[in-house]
């Protein structure tokens, strides 16, 4: 297993993934974790159409992420892994992803979500997976950009009062 | 890292333009030292500009002799022409015009042991790599997911 680093980023693949923290983490595989992705050959198509020269990329179902870790074939990939929401994270926390820790990117505003920094808000449904990932033990950290702090997320959401 | 080793960096453009760019290099790579911007108003005169873009090379610790790159919006405009008038009396600063947003990242991520002239040559081929029709780019992979049977 060789997954390097999970970002819970709405944007997924974007300018700061790109630019710093494929380099920062040694990745040499993105993946996307997203079901309804997964399921649009369009998006699928562009995604893949405009990603960087120099790595690999895969976009795949919660499900199919999974099974794409676990094969021995993609043991030596050195993957780094986007997911849209922490639902997702928790999903694939429970199937046996095996992250210790979790880092929390952009969350954009949504209707009915609460501000936790400039650049995430969450919805109450996040906050519930949030907070079964930290009860399950993961690790889960508040970076935007590889050389900012390990800032603890459950510590944001507490600050924000939204525990 | 040392600061002392990273190429300085000027951004000199028209109106918001360079502090604009600046704006968008942090949002995407965090906060860039020895990095200044200077813009021209609608009200200077090349002169001035000149002025302040030898201030600011001042800020950035560079000598008369020192190395900096001097990044302009357009070629043959005011911005430019005024960096340009700097090569006078300061025989080893680089001037790049036609900025763009690609250019400047690999520009600021990558000067670290390299010289200005280096690091200006790399600019100018990011720059024009960079440029890309995106339509075509993915009505293409598009065509050819369609050809390959519709899963690539």
């Amino acid at each position: 297993m060789s997954v390097n680093h999970v970002r819970i980023d709405n944007r997924l693949v974007h300018g700061q993934v790109v630019v710093t923290w494929l380099q920062a983490e040694r990745a040499d595989t993105i993946m996307v974790a997203n079901d309804g992705i997964a399921a649009d050959d369009f998006q699928k198509t562009m995604l893949l159409a405009v990603k960087p020269p120099s790595v690999h990329e895969v976009i795949l179902s919660v499900d199919e992420a999974l099974a794409y870790i676990k094969d021995p074939a993609h043991a030596n990939e050195q993957i780094f892994m986007l997911v849209k929401e922490p639902g997702d994270a928790l999903r694939l926390h429970r199937g046996g992803l095996g992250a210790k820790t979790m880092n929390v990117g952009n969350m954009a505003f949504a209707a009915g979500s609460k501000r936790v920094t400039r650049t995430v808000f969450v919805t109450d449904k996040d906050i519930q997976a949030f907070k079964e990932l930290h009860n399950e033990g993961v690790e889960l950290t508040a970076r935007m950009m590889p050389t900012d702090r390990r800032n603890d997320f459950m510590q944001l959401l507490s600050e924000a009062k939204l525990l | 890292m040392t600061t002392d080793e990273l190429v300085p960096v000027l951004l000199v453009g028209h109106g918001p333009l360079a502090s604009g760019l600046r704006g968008a290099i942090e949002m995407i790579a965090g906060p860039q030292e020895r990095l200044e911007v200077v813009q021209l108003r609608p009200e200077d005169d090349i002169e001035g500009v000149s002025k302040r873009l030898e201030v600011a090379l001042r800020k950035l610790g560079v000598e008369e002799d020192g190395e900096a790159v001097i990044f302009a919006d357009l070629f043959g405009a005011a911005p430019a022409n005024a960096a340009a008038s700097l090569l006078r009396h300061r025989p080893n600063v680089e001037i790049v015009a036609g900025m763009n947003l690609p250019m400047l990242l690999e520009s600021l991520l990558g000067r670290e042991g390299v010289s200005a002239r280096e690091l200006a040559a790399t600019a100018v081929s990011a720059g024009r790599e960079s440029v890309r029709d995106v339509g075509e780019v993915i009505r293409s992979a598009l065509a050819g997911a369609k050809g390959a049977g519709g899963d690539g």
